[in-house]
């Protein structure tokens, strides 16, 4: 089996590192560039997410990036063990947002549910969240 | 000011700022302050924020294009983008910015 698998720091410096390179593991499988650049994108979503909302941005804390090519498909799923989702319906609707005071408009979600073709979300309170992610490459 | 992150420009009365290739998480943060005090001196009856270059655009970016737009509100003056290319447009595009803000489509 195709897979990878990468632990880093909860700094947002590694935001732009995880998504390239899980941009380019999906590019083995020459889908289109903006294919690629959905895939960067929601990458990126879920890693700040757990960065921010996750951990509080202790960049001391470990994320775990799970990307997996089968069946010209990518499954990528990005896991912290932080606060957790309360709530994960409400969490998950457009422009919802715990943080308004950072200029956070709570799109997030919404991005990661339009550029993919699935997105899945687990948590627990106190134990972290889950998001797992598949968009077909061919 | 540290013009390797933020270029801009008067003309006229529009104050044309470039806003970097990769408008995220880590850009946003410190370009908020910078563009901030910008907006504050003056000077101007426009902004228009110039994405040409960028070809990265994440949630964080829309939060500070839209910040920045609430605050021109506030001081009644108006916003425009020029576009980045069609891959990195699709998130102002399913984001509604373009409900609210108007393109520009000429390059600086
Ligand atoms: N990994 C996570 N751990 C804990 N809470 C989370 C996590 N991911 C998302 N959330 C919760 O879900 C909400 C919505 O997330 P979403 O990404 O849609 O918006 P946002 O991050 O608040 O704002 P934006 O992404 O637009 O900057 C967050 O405000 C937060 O309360
Ligand atoms: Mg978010």
């Amino acid at each position: 089996m195709d897979q990878l698998t990468l632990i880093v720091k909860s700094m947002p410096e590694n935001e732009s590192l995880v998504r390239s390179l899980i941009g380019a593991y999906a590019a083995r499988k020459n889908p289109n560039i903006e294919v690629i650049n959905d895939i960067k994108t929601a990458v990126s979503e879920a890693l700040s997410n757990s960065i921010i909302h996750g951990y509080s941005d202790d960049a001391t804390k470990d994320i775990h990036i799970d990307a997996e090519l089968a069946d010209d498909a990518l499954t990528v799923s990005i896991r912290d063990f932080g606060v957790g989702i309360a709530d994960i319906k409400k969490a998950t609707s457009g422009f919802f947002t715990t943080k308004p005071e950072l200029e956070h408009s709570g799109l997030g979600f919404t991005i990661m549910q339009a550029f993919m073709d699935s997105v899945d979300v687990n948590s627990k309170i106190n134990e972290g969240t889950t998001i797992t992610m598949k968009k077909r490459l061919v | 000011m540290g013009l390797a992150i933020m270029k801009f420009e008067l003309r006229g009365n529009a104050l044309y700022i470039k806003l970097p290739e990769e408008l995220d998480h880590v850009s946003a943060i410190p370009l908020r302050k910078r563009v901030d005090k910008l907006l504050s001196l003056g000077g101007y009856e426009s902004v228009v924020f110039d994405l040409t270059h960028t070809t990265f655009i994440d949630s964080t970016g829309i939060g500070f294009i839209l910040g920045r737009y609430k605050l021109l509100q506030s001081l009644n003056k108006q916003l425009y983008i020029m576009p980045p290319d069609d891959k990195t447009d699709k998130v102002l595009k399913l984001c509604g910015i373009y409900t609210i803000i108007s393109k520009l489509n000429e390059v600086i």
